[in-house]
């Protein structure tokens, strides 16, 4: 399975982050619990971690759909409600692009590895524009 | 005032994205995230996982640790509204506080001292069981 630009995010690496599957509805990232992405209550992941691992998912969605000879430019708007505490050894991350133009809107939902439980719902906005 | 040490499980978080502590006091805490100067569309990565640890250490400073106890973030939002250039210093206010509930609201600044983010997000308290 191709990386899914994950290789041009410099935190995937360390936060253990991955690419599950892809396809046209939707992206799924896996990210496998360590000593860093740890730091919640409750021995749980940390909830800035989670906000940050949506908006990495987010962009590689965009990616996928995003036409030739444009590219993402900044996070605009990105909102995280909780639900339950992360403390599953994998937290996958559903991806779907609900929007692209100029901006491009994705909602993202962080899950248990069997994608029942819903620890987060995250709703991210990117700017979108021409390469430099 | 909250001490350093309550905050250490993130200290790898922090060190590994980039964050540091500056302050914690009163309602208000302050963090510095290192500019990403090979990365132009992820600056704002450290900068999200910034601004839920400084409201929740804010929030952690207007509890009371004999009675109370954090119990998470329930939901916060952020917007980037201007591209930042440089370090970003990210300050949170807890802005209200309820029975089981802090109101924190959060602003981002660049090297400029240039506002280019906004925030806010509410963490849950609950009362100790003993109590």
């Amino acid at each position: 399975m191709r990386d899914g630009n994950l290789s041009q995010y410099p935190f995937a690496d360390i936060l253990g982050i991955s690419l599950d599957s892809e396809d046209d509805e939707k992206i799924v990232l896996r990210m496998k619990r360590n000593e860093v992405n740890v730091g919640g209550v409750r021995n749980s992941i940390n909830g800035g971690i989670l906000a940050t691992y949506a908006e990495i998912a987010a962009h590689v969605a965009i990616n996928s759909k995003i036409l030739a000879g444009s590219e993402i430019k900044q996070t605009q708007d990105l909102s995280a409600a909780y639900l339950e505490s992360a403390v599953s050894d994998f937290i996958m991350a559903e991806a779907h692009v609900q929007r692209m133009g100029r901006t491009a809107t994705v909602t993202v939902n962080l899950k248990d590895e069997m994608l029942e439980k819903t620890f987060c719902i995250c709703r991210v906005t990117c700017s979108v524009g021409k390469i430099d | 005032m909250a001490k350093p040490e309550e905050f250490a499980s993130t200290l790898q978080v922090e060190d590994a994205l980039g964050i540091e502590r500056l302050e914690a006091t009163n309602g208000m805490a302050r963090y510095r995230v290192e500019e990403l100067a090979k990365y132009s569309h992820c600056q704002t990565l450290a900068i999200t996982t910034a601004v839920d640890l400084a409201l929740v250490r804010a929030a952690s400073t207007a509890i009371d640790h004999e009675t109370e106890e954090m119990n998470g973030t329930v939901e916060y939002n952020i917007s980037y509204f201007k591209t930042p250039v440089g370090n970003a210093i990210v300050t949170a206010h807890v802005s209200g506080r309820g029975t089981n509930i802090a109101v924190v609201e959060v602003s981002i600044t660049d090297a400029n001292q240039t506002l280019f983010g906004l925030g806010r997000g509410t963490y849950s308290v609950i009362t100790k069981k003993n109590n």
